[in-house]
């Protein structure tokens, strides 16, 4: 059965990001905002991260059950770590944890439960700075993620295939994307097919949307693109999203229209995952 | 009443010994005497962080406390040492930050009892469970009861764990149930992978009480090989694998 493969140490697991850093990610978010979607992106960045880094994440350290990547596409195509990691594709998921750019000190406020707000020091480590310079070369990222990942499934041919994850404002500016899209999509492992999922981030004001199983309410065609090139949601995956509460039904894809994409990296099985851990 | 009490114990395939997150109370083989005793079976949660450390302050907490103790004062005691032991630990962020979301484990908690009705020796049992780690109560080769889950598909990766944290344990359900024990009984606390292939055995028309009844005797295998031979069959998953075995002498 496909998208089945254990992710293990022996066996590990890959993700490679694809942030889109060109000029109009200086935009702001919606209509009236005045935050710049390159800040939005940076942060959704750091945060699947996090998330991933916190998922592997035990008493003696990180356990290597990834190997991580992500490209930066703008005035070029290149890594898009900061400090120790500059300059490096794919790297073990203990590296990106030991070597955040930097650990920033932030305070959070949340609800007590009685009706106050507690403040919260947080540390948030950072990889990944904003960036909006230049087009949006979406087709030669696809074509370098490509290079990147055939050599990796051709030495991981047992593992579970790899996820990219593609996070953009949608409008290539070097071609066509769906011919690449495709391409990268029919590499594989012995476990499946590789899985693209594209969030879009928008100008566009419109509701939010997660994994949709049409394009219906999909309100351009940036967006009805993106919904076209992105995989579908593994059955596993649609059925950890519906246990979450998130719409997940036959054929929804791993599409995210102004929403986030941390919820995928909970569902790849690692081990036990207590249904009561929020 | 008499008992034999063996403990089977293998890391998943690919970890280290130290690692090994189940945990078991006796953790080793005894032969017991008495009218009362107490055991348990604790799954410590891979996606959690000081995972085995909770799973043995559970199963050593239950098993030192008073017989009427409830599992939940077990839980709030176990908590508040697992939380002043990783409290006094410097971690890296990530290790701060994972700690800080608590550790989970699956729990089976069993209590045996004997007395005297009718100028005849009964053997009762009462069990606790929370989350996939099963009791398998067997005579010969009848089941009598399996508890919390009956059959393999019940059981996924995304159980509901006790915690170190108040709040995730208000979505918990203990489970609880009780019954009768007879001589040559086999009361077996299983985590969840050996529970699980356990029960699809029984299901598929197979007999896996007599490999378990016959472990480690002249009769059997090592535990070890069997857990290896099943796992590279495809039957059991390959997981940190405990299996405690009570027979009522």
């Amino acid at each position: 059965m496909a998208y089945s493969a254990e992710i293990s140490r022996a066996n590990p697991g890959c993700f490679l990001f694809l942030i889109d850093q060109s000029g109009s990610m200086s935009d702001p978010f919606g209509s009236g905002g005045t935050r710049r979607k390159a800040d939005g992106l940076a942060d959704a960045t750091n945060k699947l991260l996090q998330t991933l880094v916190l998922k592997c994440a035990k008493e003696e350290g990180i356990r290597d059950y990834f190997q991580v990547g992500v490209l930066g596409y703008g005035n070029s195509v290149g890594s898009a770590f900061g400090g120790a990691l500059a300059g490096r594709d794919l790297v073990m998921v203990s590296e990106i944890g030991n070597n955040p750019a930097r650990v920033e000190d932030r305070t959070r406020e949340r609800e007590d439960g009685v009706g106050g707000i507690l403040r919260e020091q947080i540390k948030l480590p950072v990889w990944v700075d904003p960036v909006a310079s230049g087009g949006t070369p979406m087709c030669a990222a696809f074509s370098r993620a490509k290079d990147i990942l055939t050599s990796w499934v051709q030495q991981n041919s047992a593992s579970y295939p790899p996820v990219v994850i593609n996070i953009t404002d949608g409008e290539a500016t070097d071609g066509d994307p769906v011919a690449g899209a495709e391409t990268l999509r029919g590499l594989y492992t012995n476990d499946g097919q590789v899985l693209l999922l594209n969030a879009h981030l928008s100008s566009n004001p419109s509701t939010p949307t997660i994994f949709p199983n049409s394009d219906a309410t999909l309100p351009d065609q940036f967006a009805r693109t993106l919904f076209k090139m992105s995989s579908e949601l593994t059955p596993a995956m649609r059925t950890a999203a519906q246990s979450e509460g998130l719409p997940a039904s036959e054929g929804a894809k791993g599409f995210v229209f102004n929403g986030d994409l941390v919820s995928i990296i909970k569902f790849l099985d690692i081990g036990t995952r207590p249904s009561n851990l929020r | 009443m008499e008992l034999d009490v063996e403990i089977f114990a293998l890391p998943k395939l690919g970890a280290d010994a130290e690692e090994y997150e189940d945990a078991a109370s006796p953790s080793g083989r005894c032969h017991c005497s008495g009218s009362h005793f107490t055991f348990a079976v604790a799954d410590g949660a891979t996606e959690a962080s000081f995972s085995g450390l909770w799973a043995r302050l559970l199963v050593e907490g239950y098993t030192s406390e008073c017989a009427n103790a409830s599992l939940m004062d077990v839980v709030t005691r176990a908590a508040e040492s697992w939380t002043a032991s990783v409290g006094a630990r410097v971690l890296p962020w990530y290790a701060e930050q994972k700690a800080a979301s608590g550790a989970f484990a699956a729990f089976l908690g069993v209590k045996v009892d004997a007395f005297v009705q009718d100028e005849h020796e009964l053997v009762s049992y009462s069990a606790d469970a929370v989350g996939d780690c099963c009791l398998i109560h067997m005579r010969g080769g009848t089941l009598i009861a399996a508890f919390p889950l009956t059959r393999s598909e019940e059981f996924n990766s995304t159980p509901s764990l006790l915690a170190t944290r108040v709040e995730p344990n208000c979505d918990v359900e203990i489970h609880r149930t009780s019954g009768f024990c007879n001589e040559d009984d086999m009361l077996l606390l299983m985590s969840d992978a050996i529970a699980r292939w356990f029960l699809a055995e029984l299901e598929s028309g197979g007999q896996p009480w007599e490999q378990i009844r016959d472990l480690e005797t002249s009769d059997g295998v090592l535990f070890q090989d069997l857990v290896c031979e099943l796992r590279s069959s495809n039957v059991l998953k390959n997981d940190d694998t405990t299996l405690m075995r009570i027979t009522i002498c």
